[in-house]
């Protein structure tokens, strides 16, 4: 197996890594760089539990190959607080505050998901949140409370916030 | 088991290594159904040629043969695509309803259609809409219709070397109505018990023409040209449906798997066919995702 030199931008830092060309990006960012905050659970796409961002749009972290995501700016659960003991962000702490987890394997991915969509779609009505986030798993079933949790995120306007 | 993944950043470079690797190796598109084989040690391919770097083959464009969609156009990018969404809906609403939408945004049209599952999502809307699919190697081109693309489960007519480029759709009547309905298990992300893709055109109640794939009933996806045969030219009322689609499953060849049991397969197919041309015809009011 043939190692490869490759270099990711994984919140907002440079790594230079040498890795098995078939290593996966969830792989390498829990092995190679410690961050464990991205969870690999069903390994195969289906749970979402990987989910990480690259530049900006949710991505199956444990079906994409870490080689892909080079020149890419990649965000884990771990670039999302303000650096140095900063603030959360405000879908952190509404999970935290709104009873977001309950055995957290599914927050990392949730969260980032979330971010994503808000970032596109500042004010979901609650069907296009649900639909958003179909693509990640809650094996807790605390999807209401996660639901309530991304909008509370919302941009709170008059209409589309039903 | 591949022990490397070349990714080349040309369609030039892509056919390059495709004719030297020739069966040695397996051709990535978003890797969604083959990176989970190859974590199952189930790839038997020394290396992997991925063609997420290779831009010529990204591309939604309409051109005089119709809408032409690059082979590695995400499921996403068709899903939103108000080109699709204005010319052939049919495809989005299939588009849509494939996977979730995490894997909708990594899987491509050229993925779904060269893994060639009997379930496929793509596959029932494109034959629905007369696919034409243009195959690049380094002897040159050619072009297969879709009907004579897939030739077994997971076997397509694509030899090693080969490379699906661009997904022809030549341009429906303009009064065509598409409706694509999946049945599966949870109204979360799913594999088709069944898919059924129906592209009517009505002359007020007479059905002028229409065209019906149907997925996940049979070795491949399939076109119900019995069914029809035995509608067009006549008038669209519901005993003539009815009548008529009760015999489509005759068309099919269900088998029982973990999904599902053939005889059920069986009875839902004359159910969806019938249900989609309603819907396509303007006769009902469902939501077709349910």
């Amino acid at each position: 197996m043939s190692l490869k030199e490759i270099r990711l931008t994984v919140n907002g830092s440079l790594y230079d890594l040498k890795v098995p060309s078939t290593a996966t990006l969830a792989d390498v960012l829990r092995e190679e760089l410690g961050m464990t905050g991205t969870k690999i659970l069903c390994n195969e796409g289906e749970c979402g539990a990987c989910t990480v961002l690259i530049d900006g749009k949710p991505v199956l972290s444990c079906m994409t190959f870490a080689m892909d995501a080079q020149e890419r700016d990649i965000l884990t659960i771990e670039g999302l607080a303000e650096r140095n003991g900063g603030p959360l962000h405000p879908l952190q702490t509404a999970f935290v505050e709104k009873s977001g987890m309950q055995c957290g394997v599914c927050t990392s991915g949730m969260i980032l998901t979330a971010k994503a969509f808000l970032d596109e779609n500042p004010n979901p009505t609650e069907d296009e949140v649900r639909e958003a986030m179909s693509g990640n798993l809650c094996r807790c079933g605390n999807y209401q409370r996660i639901t309530e949790c991304v909008l509370s995120c919302a941009e709170k306007k008059g209409s589309g916030h039903e | 088991m591949p022990s490397e993944i070349l990714a080349p950043t040309s369609l030039h470079e892509a056919v390059a290594l495709c004719a030297r690797y020739k069966e040695k190796a397996r051709i990535m598109g978003g890797g969604t159904d083959l990176v989970v084989q190859i974590k199952k040690n189930a790839v038997d391919a020394e290396v992997v040629i991925s063609l997420e770097h290779v831009p010529e083959i990204d591309f939604i464009s309409h051109e005089e043969s119709g809408l032409n969609i690059g082979a590695m156009t995400a499921v996403s990018a068709i899903e939103k695509s108000s080109m699709i969404g204005s010319r052939c809906s049919i495809l989005s609403e299939a588009a849509a309803q494939l996977a979730n939408p995490l894997i909708r945004r990594k899987a491509t049209i050229g993925g779904n259609l060269c893994n060639a599952s009997p379930a496929a999502d793509l596959a029932p809307a494109l034959l629905a809409l007369g696919a034409r699919l243009r195959i690049l190697n380094g002897d040159g081109e050619r072009v297969v219709d879709i009907e004579d693309f897939f030739i077994g489960p997971g076997k397509t007519v694509l030899a090693p070397g080969d490379i699906l480029t661009r997904i022809i759709i030549p341009d429906p009547a303009p009064h065509a109505k598409g409706v694509y309905l999946k049945n599966k298990r949870s109204l979360g992300a799913d594999l088709a018990i069944i898919g059924v893709a129906v592209l009517t055109t009505m002359h007020e109640k007479t059905i002028e023409d229409i065209r019906i794939g149907l997925g996940a009933v049979a070795p491949t996806p399939i076109r119900a040209r019995e069914t029809e045969n035995r509608l067009k030219g006549r008038v669209l009322t519901e005993s003539v449906l009815k009548e008529v689609c009760v015999k489509t499953s005759g068309e099919a060849c269900c088998i029982s798997d973990v999904r599902c049991t053939a005889e059920y397969r069986d009875k839902l197919i004359g159910i969806y066919v019938k249900r989609a041309i309603m819907q396509s015809a303007g006769m009902a009011n469902e939501d077709p995702r349910r």
